[in-house]
């Protein structure tokens, strides 16, 4: 089952830095992710260039601020404010993250972690169900990148797989935000991309990480904010084969490069896919 | 279980406390790990803070401006789910800090960033253009009998001291590029977006009546009767083409 409109290519963050340039590319050559939360206003020059590319180029809104596990159910103020832009945008894709990141009177800005209960599990649901419903839509739900484990009764890929089963939304895995869980908290990565339900998969992301400034590689961050590593490419590489084709997103949120040096990566990107699809194809 | 974890996770979050939170750690867990996410938050925060305010940051350098980011993110968290706009009451703890600053203007300075930012962000709404006026002329309308109002995107700043000049020197190169005289005397600054970009204005004060009255809807007439009693010599017709050429007037009834 397909949960998006996404094409089965690699896409790419997009910053108003990059506008001029993205705006630039020939229309279907990439297609974009922005975070809606960034343009969930007015108008102005942000929101217009989002619209601009929206014309040419598939969209996905990659939601950070839902807080879907939450206490207490995800905000109208933000479903409203979502759904306005998905009306003007038309999105291929709607996404959020299987995390928490407020309280009734706090946002804390952050992608924070939810032990892997029932309890936990039935409350993340009610809230992605609460959200659909909201925006009208299915969405994806993504795999948190992991600091330290928590006491927790399952298994991240069933925990993940449960959920969609009981909302009808689809998952989006992000295989840096395995490395750095695998790295962290010693999860077998090979073992939960098997574990991953192949029909539910519907988007998979690539992004780069940092060693944290105090614990070093012991601690590997989220940050977005280099290239892409050679593991996590490899760990693409076994993700692909496992799973098939899917629309890749090649993600950079911090320390932005050149948007030419940005393409290399998704061109590396699309060429592993397709390299993949080609031995899969004579292997058939 | 997940109440108690909720607010386990949140004493940490927003006190550096790690008792509660330590009861749901896993086997494997290095407890000091757990200091990635207060400190993550509070660095997201105070980077929103330093973009949406890089005029009060250039002026109080970047280590102050970590300090009283900090202290504004413990009175003042964010609450809604984007930092996008975060910072709204940034102008009114600075004042509050002025006799730890000692610097009466920077008040000012982040009420204007805040104002640039609001502006930047806002509806287009539907301006009226000058043909406007001239076919309305033609059909033999009374221009001053209009109920007309501020674009969405104007913003009218009451500040205490002529800043307005400086602070676009400071938002334009990050600097001063030459000597500039603070002078403590209120006035109101003026903020617009036209094609994309942020104009400021310090406004007179005829313009200042003037355009404050046309701010909560007046109709023409009104708003210069008002401007004439401050000065008999308003330039109504050069201020009202000046507001219609850089699409800062609407009608009343137009929706945003």
């Amino acid at each position: 089952m397909r949960f998006t409109d996404l094409p089965d290519a690699t896409g790419i963050s997009l910053k108003p830095e990059y506008f001029p340039d993205a705006l630039a590319l020939k229309t279907g050559e990439t297609w974009f992710e922005v975070h809606p939360e960034n343009y969930m206003i007015g108008g102005g020059p942000r929101l217009e260039g989002l619209l601009s590319a929206a014309e040419r180029f598939p969209i996905s809104l990659h939601g950070v601020g839902a807080s879907l596990g939450g206490p207490g159910l995800p905000t109208a103020q933000h479903i409203r404010a979502l759904r306005r832009l998905i009306d003007l945008v038309n999105p291929a894709a709607v996404s959020e993250h299987a995390v928490w990141s407020r309280t009734q009177s706090q946002y804390f800005a952050d992608l924070l972690p939810l032990p892997r209960t029932q309890e936990a599990l039935q409350n993340l649901a009610d809230g992605i169900d609460h959200f659909q419903n909201g925006i009208g839509r299915c969405i994806l739900i993504e795999n948190p990148s992991n600091y330290l484990p928590f006491r927790s009764e399952m298994d991240e890929p069933d925990f993940l797989a449960e959920v969609a089963r009981r909302t009808g939304c689809g998952l989006l895995f992000d295989v840096n935000n395995l490395y750095i869980s695998a790295n962290n908290c010693g999860m077998n990565a090979e073992r939960y991309i098997e574990s991953l339900p192949c029909d539910l998969v519907s988007e998979i992301h690539i992004a780069g990480h940092t060693p944290d400034e105090r614990f070093g590689e012991a601690l590997l961050i989220d940050s977005h904010a280099a290239a892409v590593s050679e593991p996590v490419w490899a760990l693409l590489a076994f993700a692909l084969k496992h799973l098939g084709p899917r629309p890749v997103l090649l993600e950079r949120d911090a320390n932005m490069p050149p948007f030419a040096e940005l393409m290399q990566e998704k061109y590396r990107s699309d060429q592993l896919q397709s390299s993949i699809g080609q031995k899969d194809a004579a292997n058939a | 279980m997940l109440d108690a974890y909720f607010r386990a996770f949140e004493e940490n979050l927003t006190t550096g406390d790690t008792t509660a939170i330590a009861e749901f750690f896993g086997e494997r867990a290095n407890p000091a790990f757990i200091s990635v996410y207060r400190n993550g938050y509070l660095k997201t925060c105070t980077d929103a803070l330093a973009g949406s305010y890089p005029v009060v940051r250039a002026i109080v350098g970047d280590d102050y401006f970590r300090t009283l980011a900090r202290g504004y993110v413990d009175r003042h968290p964010p609450t809604r789910g984007t930092l996008v706009g975060y910072g709204e009451h940034l102008a009114d703890f600075i004042r509050q800090l002025e006799q730890e600053h000692g610097l009466d203007y920077l008040a000012d300075a982040a009420a204007i960033d805040a104002a640039w930012l609001e502006s930047y962000f806002a509806e287009e709404g539907r301006p009226l253009a000058p043909a406007d006026i001239q076919h309305m002329g033609f059909r033999g309308i009374d221009v001053t009998a209009m109920r007309v109002k501020l674009t969405p995107h104007v913003r009218l700043v009451p500040v205490e001291n002529r800043i307005a000049d400086t602070w676009a020197m400071l938002r334009d190169h990050g600097e001063l590029t030459e000597t500039v005289a603070l002078s403590k005397q209120a006035q109101v600054v003026m903020l617009w977006r036209l094609n994309g970009h942020i104009h400021i204005k310090a406004l007179d004060d005829t313009e200042s009546v003037f355009i404050n009255t046309l701010a909560h809807v007046a109709t023409l007439g009104d708003a210069a009767t008002r401007a004439y009693e401050v000065d008999g010599a308003f330039d109504l017709a050069g201020t009202f083409a000046a507001l219609l050429q850089n699409n800062l007037l609407q009608m009343e009834d137009q929706s945003e």
